[in-house]
C-alpha cells in the first residue's frame, strides 16, 4: 500500500482549504492534484504489468476513482462559489453569514465569551455550576493571604475555574525547602517573590481572572487590601496571622475559608459564612467563635520546625478552593452550610472526620454586637495580635557563662571530630539525628527527657556516672531546646549544684554549619 | 494504662453510684496526639460524668496535655461540646487544639 501513503502530501494539500484562499490558488491546487494522480496511475499499471502488486491492484484504483470524483464534484461548486465572491477571494466566514442568518436574532447575546465556554465546559455542564454558578465565580474576587502549601493548590484551582480577580499577598520569598510542597513555584524562582512566582503561574493556568499581587506581608494596617474583595482564604502559618484574617473578614463582611496543616494532619473550616453584616441571626461563626483563645507559643510549631508532608498541606489547599467555590456558587436563596471543622489525619484510622462546631458566640470579643473590634481600629493597628498571641521567652534563658559557642566547642573535639574528655548530648529528635550527627555523641530526643523524673533516668540514658566532673555540652537544632535541656538536667541536679559544668551549644547546629562546617547539612 | 484510670475512677465516683461506669472512647487530635503519644485511647469514666471530669483525669494522666487546655476544642461524638455536657457509654470524645500551620 506505499503507494496510496504517496498520495497524501497531494490529499493533504486539497484538504487544507482556508477562507482566504484565492479560487485561482485551490483551481491550481486541484490541476496539480490531478497531475499527481495520473502520475501514480500510471506507476500503478506499470508496477501490475511487472507484477508486484498483484490483486490489490483494482481495489486502489477503485479508490482513486472514487476520490478523483470527489475532487471533481469539488472543482465544481469552488467555481460556483468564486463567481460569487466578490473581487475574486473566497470569504467562507461572509458566505456562511449570510444576510439572512445575521439579520435574524435567533439567540440573546451569550453570557460568557466564546473562549470561556470553551474552557470552562467541564465544570460548566455540571448541575451544581452551570450558568448561574459560572457567573458568580466570574463576578467573584478572592484575596489568598499565603502563598505557601496552601495557597499554591487553592489559587491554582481557582484560577482554574474562573474566579474573577485573585489576590495573592505574601511576602516571603521561595526557599528550595518551599518546593517539596508549594507546587506552583519551581527552582528557577528561587530567591525571588513568592506573590509574584505564584501569579505568573496562575497567568499561565488561566490568562483571564484579573490577578492583583501583593509582594509584601498582611499587617493589621494594610488590612484594608480587603475592601476589594468578596471572600478571603487563610493561608498563612501562625495563630497571629488566623486571628488577623479572621477579623479582616468580619469587618469587611465577607466570609473565610481557613486552612491549616502540620506534620501529618490539617483542618478546614468555613467561617463568618454568611458574614456578621449580612444578617447577624444567620450569621456564621468566626473564628474567635471557635478558638477564642490561642494556641499557647510553645504548643506552636511552624512546618520549618514540626516538618510538614506535602500532600497533606496539598490536601488542605485543594479542599479550600473546593469550599471557596461552593460557597461563592450558592444561590443566594440557599442557607449555607452548617458550621463544621473538617480534620484530616493521613495516617489516622479514619483520614476524614467532619465536626459540627459551635455557631456564632454571643460574646465574641470580634463578631458580636458589642465588639471593639472594628474597620478603624484595625486599620490603626491598635490591635496587636502579637501580643495577643504570645511569643517565645527570648531564647536566651541560659547566662552566658552557662553557654559555649559554637568556635569554642570545635576547639574541644580532635581532629577525627569525636569530644575528648566530655559528652556531648544531641537532643534532637530521632529522625534529625539520624539526617546528620557527630561521631561519639549520646542521643537522648527532647520529648523524651522532658518527661524525665529522677537523677537515675538521666544517668542510665547518657550513660554517665554522677560523681564524674566531666563536663556535659548539650546541642540540638537551633539552640533553644539545648538550653532546656540544661536546666532540666540541673533540676534533676546532674550538676552537683555547680560541681559539674553542664552548658548547651549556642546556635546549635545551625550555627555549627555556619560558622564552623559548611558541610554540615543544612535542612 | 487501664488500672491507673479504675483507680481515678474510684476516687472520683459519685455517691451512690458505686460499680455503675461507662466507657467512652477519647480521640486525641493534633497537638493533643503529640502530648499523649495516642490517636484514641478507651476511658472508663464514673456514670454521669461530664467532659470536664473526664478532662480532668486526662491531665492527670497525661499532665502534658495542660499546656493546651485552654485552647482546645471538644467534640462528643462528632459535634461540638462544652466541658459541662455528660459523657454516655460508648460515646467518643475529641480533643482538638486549632493547627496553625501551612
Amino acid at each position: 500500500m506505499v503507494e496510496v501513503e504517496e498520495l497524501r502530501p497531494h490529499a493533504d494539500h486539497m484538504s487544507t482549504i482556508e477562507d482566504s484562499d484565492s479560487v485561482a490558488s485551490i483551481v491550481a491546487r486541484i490541476t496539480l492534484f490531478n497531475a499527481g494522480f495520473e502520475e501514480h496511475k500510471q506507476h500503478f499499471h506499470h508496477t501490475q504489468l511487472h507484477g508486484t502488486v498483484g490483486r490489490d491492484f483494482d481495489c486502489i484504483e477503485n479508490t482513486l476513482d472514487e476520490l478523483k470524483h470527489k475532487f471533481t464534484q469539488l472543482k465544481t461548486q469552488l467555481k460556483a462559489l468564486g463567481s460569487e465572491s466578490r473581487n475574486g477571494t473566497l470569504d467562507v466566514a461572509k458566505y456562511r453569514a449570510k444576510d439572512d442568518l445575521a439579520s435574524t436574532r435567533y439567540h440573546d447575546p451569550w453570557a460568557l465569551k466564546l473562549e470561556e465556554y470553551k474552557r470552562y465546559g467541564r465544570q460548566l455542564i455540571m448541575p451544581e455550576v452551570g450558568m448561574p454558578g459560572q457567573l458568580r465565580l466570574k463576578a467573584s474576587s478572592v484575596l489568598i493571604v499565603g502563598a505557601g502549601g496552601l495557597g499554591c493548590p487553592a489559587a491554582a484551582y481557582l484560577a482554574g475555574a474562573g474566579v474573577g480577580k485573585i489576590g495573592i499577598m505574601d511576602g516571603d520569598i521561595v526557599e528550595v525547602s518551599n518546593l517539596h510542597r508549594q507546587v506552583m513555584h519551581n527552582s528557577a524562582w528561587v530567591g525571588k517573590s513568592k506573590a509574584v512566582s505564584l501569579g505568573n503561574a496562575l497567568r499561565l493556568i488561566n490568562p483571564l481572572p484579573r490577578y492583583e499581587i501583593h509582594p509584601y506581608h498582611l499587617v493589621p494596617e494594610n488590612s484594608a487590601i480587603a475592601a476589594g474583595y468578596s471572600m478571603i482564604l487563610d493561608c498563612t502559618d501562625r495563630p497571629s496571622s488566623r486571628y488577623l484574617i479572621s477579623d479582616m473578614a468580619v469587618v469587611h463582611g465577607i466570609p473565610l475559608v481557613s486552612a491549616s496543616a502540620l506534620r501529618t494532619e490539617g483542618q478546614i473550616m468555613v467561617l463568618n459564612d454568611p458574614p456578621v453584616s449580612s444578617d447577624s441571626e444567620k450569621a456564621g461563626p468566626c473564628y474567635r467563635c471557635i478558638f477564642p483563645r490561642p494556641p499557647p507559643p510553645e504548643s506552636v510549631q511552624s512546618c520549618g520546625e514540626g516538618g510538614i508532608l506535602g500532600p497533606v498541606v496539598g490536601v488542605m489547599g485543594v479542599l479550600q478552593a473546593l469550599e471557596a467555590v461552593k460557597v461563592i456558587m450558592r444561590p443566594p436563596d440557599r442557607p449555607a452550610n452548617p458550621p463544621s471543622l473538617i480534620m484530616f489525619s493521613a495516617y489516622g484510622s479514619q483520614m476524614f472526620r467532619t465536626m459540627r462546631i459551635r455557631g456564632k458566640n454571643p460574646t465574641c470579643s470580634a463578631c458580636s454586637s458589642d465588639t471593639t473590634i472594628t474597620r478603624q481600629s484595625l486599620e490603626s493597628g491598635s490591635q496587636d495580635y502579637m501580643a495577643f498571641c504570645g511569643a517565645l521567652e527570648a531564647s536566651d534563658v541560659l547566662a552566658a557563662k552557662d553557654r559555649v559557642s559554637v568556635m569554642d566547642f570545635a576547639s574541644m573535639i580532635n581532629r577525627s571530630g569525636t569530644p575528648v574528655n566530655h559528652t556531648l548530648v544531641d537532643v534532637r529528635e530521632k529522625p534529625q539525628f539520624e539526617l546528620c550527627n557527630m561521631l561519639g555523641s549520646v542521643h537522648v530526643p527532647f520529648s523524651l527527657l522532658r518527661r524525665w523524673k529522677n537523677a537515675e533516668e538521666a544517668t542510665t540514658a547518657l550513660s554517665i556516672d554522677i560523681e564524674s566532673h566531666e563536663p556535659i555540652y548539650v546541642v540540638c537544632r537551633l539552640g533553644n531546646d539545648s538550653q532546656a535541656t540544661v536546666n532540666k538536667l540541673r533540676e534533676l541536679g546532674i550538676d552537683r549544684n555547680g560541681a559539674r559544668k553542664i552548658m548547651d551549644i549556642k546556635g546549635g547546629w545551625e550555627a555549627w554549619r555556619k560558622d564552623i562546617d559548611q558541610s554540615w547539612p543544612e535542612y | 494504662m487501664e488500672g491507673k484510670i479504675e483507680t481515678q475512677i474510684m476516687d472520683t465516683m459519685p455517691e451512690g453510684k458505686e460499680g455503675s461506669s461507662v466507657k467512652i472512647k477519647v480521640l486525641f487530635f493534633a497537638r493533643a496526639r503529640e502530648l499523649t503519644g495516642l490517636s484514641e485511647m478507651p476511658m472508663e469514666v464514673s456514670s454521669g460524668s461530664s467532659a470536664h471530669d473526664c478532662l480532668n483525669d486526662l491531665v492527670a494522666k497525661f499532665p502534658s496535655l495542660e499546656e493546651i487546655r485552654g485552647c482546645m476544642v471538644l467534640a462528643l461524638n462528632e459535634e461540638y461540646t462544652t466541658e459541662s455536657a455528660i459523657v454516655e457509654d460508648k460515646d467518643e470524645l475529641a480533643i482538638i487544639p486549632p493547627i496553625s500551620g501551612g
